[in-house]
């Protein structure tokens, strides 16, 4: 399970980091290509982490990442290798961010209130997914449901980490949707 | 045709998965439920009242120029002391130390590092730069191979995490840190002792100090794997809980202040640890900024060792409770100002060992030595009765 867990995590990485790097190339190269040196560079990053822990700041920062984040990422690096989807509403977009900076305070302390517990397990942890799931069902958005499923899957099987919260999002969203939101502001 | 059948079928997809999140949500029900919050609530090993009291000091390391700080027990037939020390506190050349006692818990048998940052990164999967070492403790009350490591990566202790990390035959087997927060899995931090839950379970009471300060009672299960967790507070306001178990669904946390109050705090749950009262500052206990330890004995008073100044950590002070840590009377002084300098005496651990003798350790000289003492019940006893005669010689 350890290598399995390994590999999982080390893919999540590649996807998200792979994501973040194609996004900054994006500025100089074309789409595929822009996607292409965002995945070697963040392919060649981890490699070098994976043979010197000593600066394997990427894994100590962001693991455990959250799986479904890296799903998210890697469908719109498909985007880059024509893989089309359709794209999420701002209102969306902005409604995620705001309950995700809300969660992310809560978890902080601000409010007395913890939903971080809510993820080990529980009726709460049950009744996100379903009502993810059916958000999912009613929007027919293959890459939410497909998302909290990976998530409940490597949760059950402790893989990453072992919070359900943590699988389906983690802060690496909030770059993500920023870069959303300004796509729909620039009407692409 | 080709538009609307490949919507027909996008829809059969999200269908399946949305059937499959909600199998998979039952499947957590079942194998992931909220867990039964009871304590292992166990009688302390024979209390010895009948022995002749004894009082020895098993260890007084110091190490001019360098940080030793932070003393934990290791509670094991031959009973072990784990502190950590390098040129400063938070220097990347802080290793974890050990000494271990001898059977009787005469002196150090032997002194020698027992872990490194780099041991601890390099056993990660996937492996992570772990920078710098903390408190570390115990793991798991009857496995001294079980350790919680506080870790740091990057930035100071407000971006620290907690690793738990396995020994074999020395060697870091091991490693990976708890899933705790949201926030990049930072901020949190280990100090007191781990309970036993009546399940397995155990108990590890740690604490967050991004910004907010408040203490958590971490449930971990026997992989090691966090199951559960439940704030003592919220807000800036107590860290460091010293949690001691005064019945199968109560306890009580005795907390750091971190708020500037200057006064110890406490707080208790009557739910087996699921939920805590909002920590209260106690009146007559003050407290310069420090963690306490804390115990139950067998008669069912809990025994602390403290800082008894509000401004400075220069006495070290036993104190026992018969009403669940509401008041405390003082029992004896080990250290005070004016003995040696300079006089702080920080982080105290208390333990209960297999013999029923207790093993109580702090760091000395301002973070600059580490010092324990072992003691049984009958001095315990003996403590209490001289300051008995000593008071009613005041009042007469």
């Amino acid at each position: 399970m350890t290598a399995l867990s390994t590999l999982y995590e080390y893919l999540c990485l590649l996807a998200v980091f792979g994501w973040l790097l194609s996004r900054l190339a994006g500025r100089l190269l074309p789409g595929g290509a822009a996607e292409a040196a965002g995945l070697a560079a963040a392919g060649v990053l981890l490699a070098l982490q994976w043979a010197v822990p000593q600066v394997a700041l990427l894994a100590a920062i962001f693991a455990p990442v959250s799986g479904g984040v890296a799903l998210f990422a890697a469908a719109d690096l498909g985007r880059g290798f024509g893989l089309r989807h359709r794209p999420r509403p701002a209102a969306e977009l902005l409604t995620v961010l705001a309950a995700y900076l809300l969660y992310l305070a809560a978890g902080l302390g601000v409010f007395a209130v913890d939903p971080h517990a809510a993820g080990y397990g529980g009726v709460p942890a049950a009744a996100t997914a379903v009502a993810l799931g059916g958000y999912a069902l009613v929007r027919r958005d293959t890459l939410l449901a497909a998302a909290v499923l990976l998530a409940q899957l490597v949760w059950l099987a402790d893989i990453g980490s072992e919070n359900l919260f943590d699988n389906l999002a983690g802060v690496l969203l909030v770059p993500a949707l920023l870069v959303g939101l300004w796509r729909r502001a620039r009407g692409r | 045709m080709r538009e609307e059948a490949r919507a027909g079928s996008g829809r059969g997809v999200v269908r399946l998965l949305a059937a499959a999140v909600a199998v998979m949500a039952l499947l957590g029900l079942a194998l992931r439920p909220a867990p039964q919050w009871e304590f292992a609530f166990v009688s302390p090993p024979p209390a010895g009242e009948a022995d002749p009291p004894f009082f020895r000091t098993v260890l007084d390391l110091r190490a001019p120029g360098r940080t030793m700080h932070s003393p934990s027990i290791l509670r094991a037939a031959q009973p072990r002391l784990i502190w950590f020390e390098g040129s400063r506190e938070a220097a990347r050349d802080v290793r974890i130390m050990a000494a271990e006692l001898g059977g009787d818990g005469s002196g150090p048998v032997r002194v020698a590092p027992l872990l490194a940052a780099g041991q601890i990164g390099g056993a990660m999967r996937p492996r992570q730069a772990v920078l710098v070492l903390g408190n570390t403790l115990q793991a798991d009350p009857d496995d001294s191979d079980r350790l919680l490591a506080t870790v740091l990566s990057v930035g100071g202790w407000a971006a620290a995490s907690v690793a738990e990390v396995r020994l074999r035959e020395g060697t870091v087997a091991s490693a990976r840190k708890l899933a705790l927060s949201p926030f990049l899995n930072r901020s949190y931090l280990v100090r007191n002792r781990v309970l036993r839950l009546a399940d397995g379970d155990i108990a590890v009471p740690a604490y967050f100090e991004m910004g907010n300060a408040f203490g958590v009672l971490v449930r971990l299960d026997r992989q090691g794997r966090v199951r559960a967790s439940s704030r003592i507070g919220s807000g800036k306001v107590a860290i460091q809980p010293a949690v001691v178990v005064t019945g199968p669904e109560t306890a009580v946390a005795l907390m750091r202040p971190f708020d500037g109050t200057r006064q110890l705090y406490r707080a208790e749950t009557r739910d087996g640890g699921r939920s805590w009262s909002r920590p209260a500052p106690l009146a007559g206990v003050p407290n310069p900024d420090a963690p306490v330890a804390a115990l139950r004995l067998d008669d069912g008073r809990i025994l602390m060792a403290f800082n008894d100044d509000p401004r400075r950590a220069s006495d070290l002070t036993l104190a026992v409770s018969d009403d669940g840590g509401r008041s405390w009377k003082r029992i004896a002084r080990l250290e005070e100002s004016g003995r040696e300098a300079p006089a702080v005496y920080r982080y105290p651990d208390l333990a209960r060992l297999d013999d029923g003798s207790f093993l109580l350790a702090y760091s000395t000289f301002a973070k600059g030595g580490i010092r324990a003492h072992r003691f049984n019940m009958a001095w315990i006893l003996e403590q209490e009765r001289k300051q008995g005669d000593s008071r009613s010689r005041a009042e007469r």
